[in-house]
């Protein structure tokens, strides 16, 4: 076991137990095993309904494992202690409508503990940094989507997190958002961030991320350094993505095919 | 500490930004005003009558304020899914129902101050004396009367389907208790042997909201309630309104988010 | 389409022969006191001498400055008609209380716990102190003027609550200093109800003792009288307090006005439901010996 990992899952599975009666729980993970050191920027890959989100969610304590553990900074992640040095993205941002950009930013400061001209600074500069300063007033109701997920963005690093975990941190952005947020994301890298982010974008995965795992139908199917991955199979991400989530086109994928349809076309088939 | 009061100062920004409150407030006043106004048509110097109404305003008022705002709480966190934000951040469930408990009773007691302050206005005009002591020591009965109802409708707020089914029960019970809660024991004692300890226990074991019903006593002019029998009423109101939320917390944190 | 219309009519055809039918069935067990006369009446229908009754006990509670028994206290505990009728000398200095801001609601024995009875625990001990808990009456003229918006909402909501008119024609004679206003009210009684006799004994007693009238206020006791003597068997056995009361006021009356003859035949009507005859038999003794 390596000693600098921040983020460790151990034999993780997780089931939802059926609301109706007599229905088997269905697996959302099972036996997963992942470890992601300090300083990496980790991509999590998966079709759609592969498993992303309920792993995230047991990172947050949001889901109890059925089985197995998962640590942050080798602390359980049931304890909320956990919690103190990691900024959450969720998947889908709502955030308190009848807030301004400031207001919610300068409260989830303070569940940091946060005070006084420390969390003025900090406001500021995450503000900054998603380019919401000219609009800090304004209530969130009146925002945009892709103004919510930037504001999502920013209250994950209003406590300047060690360890950063975004759930598809590009969905509903346009080019620029995705290019902004890929530019944080490397920002983030070079000031020694680690960043565990789930995601459909193979071509942002491939520019950013030190090393990815790819999950599907809960189980982890390949992890290891993008370039690594595209050697040992003789193809690039996208082709090394649909070969091991068990997809094979009726076409030969044109270059530059349409990434994530391949995942909605094995939810199908299973 | 700092966590929980952060939680309590969202919850009264959010009542400060809805509108509920005022329309309340206006309709009391509106209510008492016109009221008032009648009895002075007609050449009578209707004071108590007066001041009951508007005390019953302002009691209706204050209960449909806190049961509403605090049975939304937690549902509304849910529903808008800022509830998943919100526990990543390193706060405890039990801190996020203390938190929402506080600014619930926070909020309320902040109304009931504008509530009772129109009263003193109210009666200041209408008799000319303003017993002091005694609106204050109704304000506090008030007040911690309202804790244990927050306290409830946050633990019904996790165990009813729907904010308005919680609403709903929160209001049975409450008026309920108000209306026959000091009488239970007479009635117990007047039925057959199982039905009087059960009736005698549920007398025991429901919270007495209308012991904190001073309202008769300022109405009609009487002293103020002695101070000892003022902090005892508290302490049973804090009693109540802490093992709720010791239910609700331990609720909460067994209950799965999704 | 079709079939929520046919419903539609079904419904209502159910609705209106339900309404035929109940209405003379509920008008055989309501009196026929409840006939709408105003706009409000109409609204409100026989609710509104729900409204009415609780007006009355608004006044009652008020008169004992919130002290007053719900439907879970023993009212028996509370004397009979305890809001001062005509009959009764509510307004004693017996029972006036210190004044009531230096007054502490209180469940101590010594003072009396009336209708509450002794605690029966200690939640009960300690709610005590939370309302007012003690018998006192009020005192003053500008406080009991309170009471009378509330008896003359309880008579606008049900004109044929005779009690109402009787309480409310007390309080404005013997408190309020406003014999005229008695009269006005009783007046509206009894155009209200005018086979009331205790009304019109009411209105007797205003012309005697207000207005210094003795030969209206004789007309009215023997109309009263009449129709008291009009009065079924049960109504007359249940009220003889306030017979004996009209023949006590006709015999002292016409003993006034030098009728000796017919003084001798109230008082012997009068000695036979007195409650002290000797006393009465001596008084005609007395009589019968100065003719
Ligand atoms: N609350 C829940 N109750 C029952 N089943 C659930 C629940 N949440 C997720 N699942 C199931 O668990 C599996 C994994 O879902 P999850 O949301 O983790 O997928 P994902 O990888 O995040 O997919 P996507 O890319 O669409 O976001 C799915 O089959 C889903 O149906
Ligand atoms: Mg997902």
């Amino acid at each position: 076991m390596r000693t600098d990992s921040i983020l460790r899952i151990e034999e993780l599975r997780v089931e939802y137990r059926s609301r109706e009666l007599r229905q088997p729980a269905r697996v959302a993970v099972r036996g997963l095993n992942l470890e992601v050191a300090a300083g990496e920027v980790f991509g999590f890959l998966g079709p759609n309904g592969a498993g992303k989100t309920t792993t995230i969610n047991v990172l947050l304590g949001f889901v109890p494992p059925t089985s197995g553990a998962a640590y942050l900074f080798g602390v359980d992640v049931r304890r909320p202690i956990a919690r103190q040095r990691i900024g959450y993205l969720p998947e889908q941002t709502y955030y308190y409508r009848f807030l301004s950009a400031e207001e919610l930013l300068r409260f989830y400061g303070r569940l940091f503990q946060l005070a006084g001209g420390e969390l003025d600074r900090r406001v500021v500069a995450a503000l900054r940094l998603v380019d919401l300063e000219p609009v800090r007033r304004r209530p969130l109701r009146t925002y945009s989507k892709g103004m919510l997920q930037r504001i999502g963005l920013a209250q994950a690093l209003i406590n300047d997190p060690d360890l950063l975990i975004l759930d598809e941190p590009t969905s509903g952005l346009d080019p620029v958002g995705r290019m902004k947020v890929r530019e944080i994301i490397q920002r983030l890298k070079h000031e020694g961030k680690t960043v565990f982010f789930s995601s459909h974008e193979l071509g942002e995965v491939e520019t950013v991320c030190d090393r990815v795992g790819i999950l599907c139908g809960g189980e982890l199917k390949a992890a290891g350094r993008v370039t690594d991955l595209v050697r040992e199979h003789q193809a690039n991400l996208e082709q090394v993505f649909l070969r091991l989530i068990g997809y094979t086109p009726a076409l030969p994928p044109a270059e530059g095919g349409v990434p994530g349809v391949g995942g909605a076309a094995a939810e199908i088939r299973r | 500490m700092s966590k929980v009061w952060a939680l309590a100062g969202l919850v009264v920004w959010e009542l400060y930004r809805r509108k509920d409150f005022y329309v309340l407030f206006v309709l009391t006043a509106l209510i008492t005003v016109l009221m008032g106004s009648a009895g002075l048509l007609h050449g009578v110097r209707a004071v108590r009558y007066v001041e009951e109404l508007c005390l019953l305003l302002i009691w209706i008022s204050a209960l449909v304020i806190a049961v509403t705002t605090t049975a939304r709480q937690l549902p509304a966190e849910r529903e808008h899914r800022t509830l998943f934000p919100l526990l990543a951040k390193p706060v405890t469930r039990t801190e996020v129902i203390l938190g929402k408990a506080l600014g619930c009773w926070v909020a309320t007691g902040l109304c009931l101050v504008v509530f009772y302050l129109f009263f003193g206005l109210v009666s200041a005009v209408r008799e000319q004396a303003w017993p002091l002591a005694s609106s204050l020591q109704a304000l506090w009965l008030h007040w911690w009367m309202l804790a244990v109802v927050v306290a409830m409708s946050l633990l019904g707020s996790l165990l009813f389907a729907t904010p308005a089914a919680n609403a709903t029960v929160q209001f049975l019970v409450a008026g309920g208790i108000l209306l026959v809660g000091r009488h239970l024991n007479t009635v117990a004692l007047g039925l057959p042997e199982p039905g009087q300890t059960l009736i005698y226990g549920l007398y025991f074991a429901i919270p007495h909201l209308e012991l904190f019903d001073v309202r008769d006593l300022i109405v009609h002019d009487w002293a103020p309630v002695p101070w000892w029998a003022c902090a005892a009423a508290t302490l049973y109101a804090a009693a109540y309104a802490a093992a709720f939320l010791v239910l609700a917390a331990v609720t909460f944190r067994r209950q799965p988010l999704q | 389409m079709r079939t929520p219309l046919l419903v539609m009519v079904f419904l209502l055809t159910f609705c209106f022969s339900l309404v035929t039918w109940l209405k003379p069935a509920l008008a055989r067990h309501l009196p026929d006191t409840a006939r709408a006369e105003s706009l409000l009446g109409t609204a409100l229908g026989d609710s509104r001498r729900l409204f009415a009754t609780h007006c009355f006990f608004k006044a009652d509670r008020y008169l004992h400055s919130g002290f007053y028994p719900t439907l879970f206290d023993d009212r028996t505990l509370l004397a009979e008609k305890h809001l001062a009728g005509p009959h009764d000398d509510h307004d004693d200095a017996a029972d006036n209380p210190a004044h009531r801001r230096q007054a502490q609601p209180t469940p101590d024995a010594e003072l009396g716990y009336g209708f509450l009875g002794p605690p029966r625990d200690w939640l009960d001990r300690l709610g005590r102190y939370f309302f007012p808990s003690r018998h006192t009456h009020l005192e003053g003229k500008a406080e009991a003027g309170e009471l009378v918006p509330w008896l003359r909402v309880a008579a606008a909501l049900d004109p044929h609550r005779i009690e109402t008119y009787l309480v409310t024609a007390y309080w404005l004679r013997r408190h309020l200093e406003q014999p005229e206003a008695a009269l006005q009210i009783l007046r509206e009684g009894w155009r209200a109800n005018p086979e009331s006799y205790e009304i019109l004994f009411e209105l007797g007693r205003s012309f005697e003792e207000d207005r210094q009238d003795p030969v209206r206020a004789r007309n009215l006791y023997e109309l009263s009288l009449r129709k008291w003597e009009k009065r079924q068997d049960g109504v007359r056995e249940a009220d003889s307090q306030t017979y004996a009361l009209l023949v006590a006021h006709l015999a002292r009356l016409a003993e006034q006005e030098g009728r000796s003859a017919e003084a001798i035949g109230y008082f012997e009507r009068l000695e036979k439901v007195s409650p002290d005859p000797a006393r009465i038999r001596e008084r005609l003794d007395e009589l019968r010996r100065s003719r």
